[in-house]
């Protein structure tokens, strides 16, 4: 009796592992490279790590028999790992004779006409901030047009529109890029600083430098319509740089972590008949931690930190401000530097365990010469399909007023 | 001279077409179809062959009067591409116990499998005039990943489920290839 139960355990446990592998309908009696094995099976994938257990179950398919079943269930397992991409295979005779090489292309996935909201925020001080873009793309180039009223981002709430086009220019990894910018500024307060409009056209040469590094180099011609005290156009001509680092690291079996980095420079001078004469450094850094490759990821974890200065006498265009949907949440913008200010220093941390997201920050920000203060605010709120509601306090002593935040992309 | 010419212009451009005609033949008191260079693996379904993936084809063979329908066959083959050896292979596949190869070959240029396809197709020998002029049509689908019923195991191929394939209309994502014969009589086929 206990001679079948013994059979019966060992082939359960010897067979399991393979059940496991081929638990799909076998077809290999129809398909004639079945009698080849698998040399080589990889992954193409210039910016994303492969998760450490898509890399196991491809290491594992290595030496095994050809089967389009197995590459399917693997091509399922690439999807539901890289969303937004397409994924093609492509298979091939392997140097060895009867072996087989598998390669799985990802392409990130673009629409040919793309309607997209990259900016949706409700600050209770500082009220909407909303930009539409409709984005046409081809093979190699794509365009772009957006209508925007922001006012998060800078001293003024500006008003307009954008439009882009990228194409390239030598080989896929030198591009020329050239934006356009129309607006009108709406001020809080009043100041002979202040425009009532700006246009900015800005072509740019993008150099991909390698994986995951970019620099961009050009030109910004803005120009600055004033009416106080008189009427006047004021340009603000500079050279611009970015670098900019992107780069995705496997954590554990499928947790990811991302590094963001870039600095920009933005260097006004009367060699480009400037009315303006300053250097801005800004520099950026954001690591960032997800339980998951997805972006649905259930746990998300990031810490992000902003160093900035001015020096010269720069436009409040260009001005640092904090206080916002993304810096010093407690707090109003107007009330820490209505006119924005030339040194920035600003650290955030940020949490989200499923729907429930809590954020810190801390930041300074002051013009040359003068005191600083550290701030300090945290807030606390609820994330559902990607929209965050928030409520955010500043951490200080005296009289506290919570700002209410809602929105996505912040 | 000149007239020469352009019969043998207007032969060589219309050569590519008339081959695509198939020829009904007599063979043990039933139809039975030859074609000669029938070529219809191309586009994306040839792709996906040379990708080392196995593509089904699904066959039907028609007799026609007129408009009229007489007699069909209806048979699916399995095929593909041999990566190492660049060359075609095909499985015909059983009817009654799904998933049961019936027949199978290995190592044939693409123009060669459609003739090994047809020359596992016949229809059985009408009770019509042997004076009627009839045709007969090849239409030749590949059914891809589609299930075409889901309450049928993926692969299944009993006659209900190519009967239903070749109902529908044809989907823009699959390939269809169809064929038609010159106008024949059963007489010429009994004394040719």
């Amino acid at each position: 009796m206990k001679c079948p139960f013994a059979i019966l355990l060992a082939s359960t446990v010897l067979l399991a592992p393979y059940q496991r592998a081929v638990a799909f309908q076998d077809t290999s009696f129809v398909n004639v490279n079945s009698r080849y094995r698998i040399e080589l099976i990889s992954i193409q994938n210039t910016v994303h790590a492969v998760s450490r257990s898509l890399q196991r179950e491809l290491d594992r398919l290595i030496g095994r028999p050809f089967r389009n079943e197995t590459l399917d269930e693997v091509e399922r397992r690439i999807r539901a790992e890289f969303p937004g991409f397409l994924i093609k295979r492509n298979v091939s005779k392997g140097e060895k004779q009867d072996q087989i090489k598998v390669l799985f292309l990802l392409e990130r996935t673009r629409k040919l006409i793309d309607f997209n909201v990259p900016r949706l925020a409700f600050h209770s001080g500082q009220q909407f901030t909303f930009g539409a873009n409709a984005d046409l793309n081809f093979a190699k180039s794509s365009f772009s047009l957006g209508l925007i009223t922001d006012n998060d981002e800078k001293v003024e709430r500006y008003s307009g529109v954008r439009a882009a086009a990228v194409g390239p220019l030598i080989g896929k990894r030198i591009r020329l890029a050239f934006l356009g910018e129309s607006y009108r500024a709406q001020w809080h307060g009043q100041s002979n600083e202040f425009y009532r409009a700006r246009t900015n056209f800005e072509p740019t040469v993008v150099i991909d430098l390698a994986p995951g590094l970019e620099f961009r180099a050009g030109f910004s011609f803005n120009n600055l319509e004033y009416q106080v005290p008189a009427a006047r156009d004021l340009a603000a001509h500079a050279v611009i740089s970015t670098l900019r680092y992107i780069k995705q690291h496997q954590l554990g079996l499928t947790g990811t972590q991302t590094l963001e980095a870039g600095y920009n420079l933005r260097a006004a001078t009367s060699f480009l008949h400037s009315d303006f004469d300053y250097r801005r450094h800004l520099a950026e850094a954001r690591l960032s931690f997800a339980s998951s490759n997805s972006e649905k990821s259930p746990a998300t974890l990031s810490f992000s930190t902003m160093i900035g200065a001015i020096d010269g006498r720069a436009p409040v265009l260009d001005r640092f401000t904090l206080g916002n949907t993304r810096t010093l949440r407690g707090y109003n913008r107007y009330d820490l530097a209505p006119f924005g200010a030339d040194r920035v220093i600003h650290f955030s941390a940020d949490g989200r365990y499923h729907f429930v997201r809590a954020v810190y920050d801390t930041g300074t920000l002051w013009n040359a010469g003068r005191p600083r203060v550290l701030r300090h605010s945290a807030g606390l709120g609820i994330v559902v399909s990607g929209i965050t509601a928030m409520i955010a306090l500043p951490l200080r002593s005296g009289p506290i007023e919570p700002i209410f935040l809602v929105g996505m992309n912040f | 001279m000149i007239r020469a010419r352009i019969i043998a212009l207007l032969t060589l451009f219309l050569q590519p077409l008339a081959a695509q005609i198939i020829t009904p033949r007599l063979n043990d008191g039933k139809i039975v179809v030859t074609a000669l260079n029938l070529n219809f693996l191309q586009g994306k379904t040839l792709d996906r062959l040379r990708n080392g993936q196995a593509v089904s084809f699904d066959f039907q063979l028609q007799i026609f009067d007129g408009a009229k329908p007489l007699a069909r066959s209806l048979q699916r083959f399995v095929l593909s591409y041999d990566l190492w050896e660049e060359s075609f292979s095909a499985v015909q596949m059983s009817q009654s116990s799904p998933r049961t190869p019936l027949y199978s070959t290995a190592r044939l240029k693409s123009e060669a499998l459609a003739g090994w396809c047809l020359g596992r197709m016949v229809l059985p020998f009408p009770a019509v005039d042997k004076a009627k002029p009839l045709t007969l049509q090849l239409e030749i689908r590949s059914s891809g990943t589609r299930i075409t019923n889901p309450l049928r195991p993926q692969g299944s191929v009993d006659l209900g489920v190519l009967v239903e394939i070749f109902s529908r209309p044809p989907d823009p994502s699959e390939l269809r290839f169809t064929a038609q014969s010159q106008p024949f009589t059963l007489g010429t086929l009994v004394s040719p």
